[in-house]
């Protein structure tokens, strides 16, 4: 029998995401390209409302999270 | 060396507070910079600048998208299918978002020597600034330094890399480890397109 991967849903992903900031300082602002620069609890509020800005930072995380499955950078 | 560095918002101030490193690296190697900075950033004084100069690197801080990198009140500097061929004959370190993705592809094509720059957002923590915008930096006075167009881009990555890894240990703080996931996106979306081997002339 072939292994099948767990499917995750875009709300467990978001979920995921904003769990992770929460545990991040309050008080920083993270510069986005051209658009703008945002506090931790901007960017949960962008990725709850399905903004690009939250999309993008579900990408940077996502990004980080599966590179230790690649063993992209073990540091 | 021509630098843009407008200064009118946010991200723009940090990227013209950093690029004075790389002006003042410029200085000591008596390379001259055309400091194209401010309400300078925009395309006319930047074409007059080329067209003057013929210079061998231009280093352009300020934002972007895939196709185009612009300057003071993000007005256009440079196009895809517009005036590209300006960049022609130099090496290009683009600060900016995304440029890489298709605009450095067409430099390219259309005769940059090297194009190195983003596919993807720049994204930096404000407070803490110099772990993004040094290794950034690094591209732009390894080439002043006289390494090849890939030697710079890869000393910058390997600068992240370092970061990445000091930042990883247990005994960092977690606001920091918070920075990680960052500086590797920063690290992964930079890329070196064109002649690999490109340095810049008066260096070699």
């Amino acid at each position: 029998m072939r292994h099948q991967e767990p499917k995750i849903s875009d709300q467990e992903i978001r979920n995921l995401v904003i769990a992770r900031l929460q545990l991040f300082s309050s008080n920083r602002r993270i510069s986005i390209g051209g658009s703008g620069s945002f506090t931790k609890e901007q960017l949960i509020e962008k990725i709850k409302h399905h903004d690009p800005v939250g999309q993008k930072i579900i990408d940077v995380q996502l990004n980080y999270l599966r590179s230790f499955k690649n063993q992209r950078f073990l540091g | 060396m021509i630098i843009t560095r407008p200064n009118h918002d946010f991200a723009t101030k940090y990227l013209f507070h950093w690029s004075q490193f790389v002006i003042d690296a410029a200085k000591k190697h008596r390379i001259p910079v055309i400091d194209l900075k401010g309400k300078l950033a925009n395309r006319k004084e930047l074409t007059k600048s080329i067209r003057k100069t013929s210079p061998d690197f231009i280093f352009i801080n300020g934002h972007g998208d895939d196709g185009l990198v612009a300057g003071y009140n993000n007005r256009i500097l440079v196009e895809v299918g517009d005036n590209e061929r300006i960049f022609s004959g130099a090496i290009v370190f683009s600060r900016s978002c995304r440029s890489a993705a298709k605009l450095g592809k067409s430099c390219v094509k259309k005769g940059t020597r090297a194009y190195i720059g983003y596919t993807d957002d720049f994204i930096f923590y404000s407070d803490e600034a110099a772990k993004f915008l040094e290794p950034s930096n690094l591209i732009a006075t390894s080439l002043l330094n006289g390494n090849t167009a890939n030697q710079a881009d890869q000393k910058s990555k390997d600068a992240y890399a370092k970061i990445i890894k000091k930042l990883k240990t247990t005994r960092v703080p977690a606001k920091d480890r918070e920075l990680i996931p960052y500086l590797q996106w920063d690290m992964e979306k930079q890329v070196c397109l064109g002649n690999d081997n490109a340095r810049l002339k008066n260096r070699l």
